[in-house]
């Protein structure tokens, strides 16, 4: 409990440093990637409940509509809960790969939101996070990795 | 519930119904503001959060200011000193411009213009939605801060403030696509509205009739009207301006003055004499 409490308020303080240029859109979604982490990786009670509950502290936390990022992180944990048995089996670098595809699968939900909301333009650069989640992944499944050997 | 909900097993149902929950949600938040008290506490229980993803960039602007050298230092000091020379020059001369419009619009029998006091913000927190131009400054309610304020840097409108609670406070970016601030081009006095693109770099102007007397490099400033931003502080320059033939408005490209993605010290701006009784820093 501690782990995933622990690793979801680091994410949340990398997100929080996020740079503000075009740079910004490479940025992994780190929150997500934790919580799907916990959610292919960790113990039974981390399901969909947990994310969703993540993306509501996240909502309630950035002054996004709430529901927003608890809809997005609910429907992209079903998404990796669908592939788990497949993803378990594949080498890091493969699942760095379908952590940039779900990250893209959150990207378009946003995006989906934000053309609701404002009426917004769709700018390509809106999916390069998918990239940095891809590269991101390999690092993040060592240090969680270890967390989780140590922990359960 | 909980043991449903709380569970690995693939259930599509269960992902309905969280969606269809998360749905419920966003209607009660949009049209009740049942979430306020709850964005209250975890703002104040967030707070140390906010302060960790802060120390990269106060360890960098400390690096800058201390690891640079005696040598540096002097050079640096030598042209801050230069500049507050320069500034108290045209302070000089802004302070004769003031008498002299104070004079003329007592002839007029015109109102008086507003005096605005500057309170310095720095900036702690930036949104991590690249589509939201969001950040977060040190100063809120007990500053005096309020929705709707101003946001000033050393050289333009940054944005204005949406949210505000005891010790800090949310700035919506000029840049975000959801902001529109009313412009006026200084000289012409033509009035526009300019909106947001989502880019740092780039606003546009909304619903420019070709006839309107706009040329690149023009500088355009807040016109006042709306009530909400005080008038005459710079906004940006028009970069370009292109009008299709099959199309009613001319597309007009504004560079925003302000380092919307780089300043880190701000200006708000409050009326004088305020309500509450903001003090300076």
């Amino acid at each position: 409990m501690l782990q995933v409490a622990g690793s979801v308020g680091i994410a949340l303080v990398l997100s929080m440093n996020g740079v503000r240029s075009w740079a910004q859109f490479l940025m992994p979604p780190m929150v997500l990637l934790v919580t799907l982490y916990w959610v292919l990786f960790g113990p039974v009670l981390y399901g969909l409940g947990f994310a969703f509950l993540v993306g509501l502290l996240l909502d309630l936390m950035l002054g996004t509509p709430a529901g927003e990022y608890a809809l997005a992180f609910c429907v992209t944990a079903y998404l990796a809960q669908l592939l788990e048995h497949r993803v378990r089996h594949f080498s890091i670098p493969y699942q760095g790969l379908v952590a940039g595809a779900l990250t893209l699968a959150f990207q378009l939900i946003m995006v989906a939101f934000g053309l609701i909301e404002a009426g917004g333009t769709l700018r390509l650069a809106q999916f390069h996070s998918a990239l940095g989640a891809m590269l991101a992944w390999p690092l993040l499944v060592l240090l969680l990795g270890r967390l989780h050997d140590r922990g359960w | 519930m909980e043991k449903k909900l709380f569970t690995k097993q693939v259930s599509a149902p269960r992902m309905l119904l969280l969606v269809a929950l998360a749905v419920v949600l966003l209607l009660a938040d949009h049209y009740t503001g049942v979430f306020a008290p709850a964005r209250a506490w975890l703002e104040t229980a967030a707070r140390p959060l906010y302060w960790l993803g802060n120390v990269p960039g106060e360890v960098a602007a400390w690096s800058r200011a201390n690891v640079a050298g005696p040598g540096g230092l002097a050079v640096e000091n030598r042209q801050l000193q230069a500049e507050v020379l320069v500034l108290k020059g045209q302070l000089q001369q802004l302070a004769e411009l003031d008498a002299e419009n104070v004079r003329l619009r007592t002839l007029l029998n015109a109102q008086q213009t507003a005096k605005l006091r500057p309170l310095m913000a720095e900036l702690i927190g930036v949104s991590p939605d690249p589509r939201r131009h969001q950040i977060t400054i040190n100063r809120g309610e007990h500053d005096g801060a309020f929705v709707g304020q101003a946001v000033l840097d050393g050289a333009g409108l940054m944005g204005q403030v949406v949210q505000v609670s005891a010790a800090r406070a949310e700035v919506l970016l000029i840049s975000d696509e959801r902001h529109a601030v009313p412009v006026r081009v200084a000289g012409t006095d033509v009035r526009a509205i300019a909106e947001g693109t989502g880019d740092f770099r780039r606003l546009r102007l909304r619903h420019v009739p070709p006839t309107l007397e706009v040329a690149v490099d023009d500088l355009l400033v807040t016109s006042g009207l709306g009530g909400r931003f005080p008038a005459g502080y710079p906004v940006g320059r028009v970069a370009s301006v292109a009008h299709d033939p099959g199309q009613p408005f001319v597309e007009v490209a504004v560079t925003p003055v302000a380092g919307l993605d780089r300043s880190r010290h701000l200006l708000l701006v409050f009326p004088e004499p305020a309500s509450g009784s903001p003090h300076g820093g």
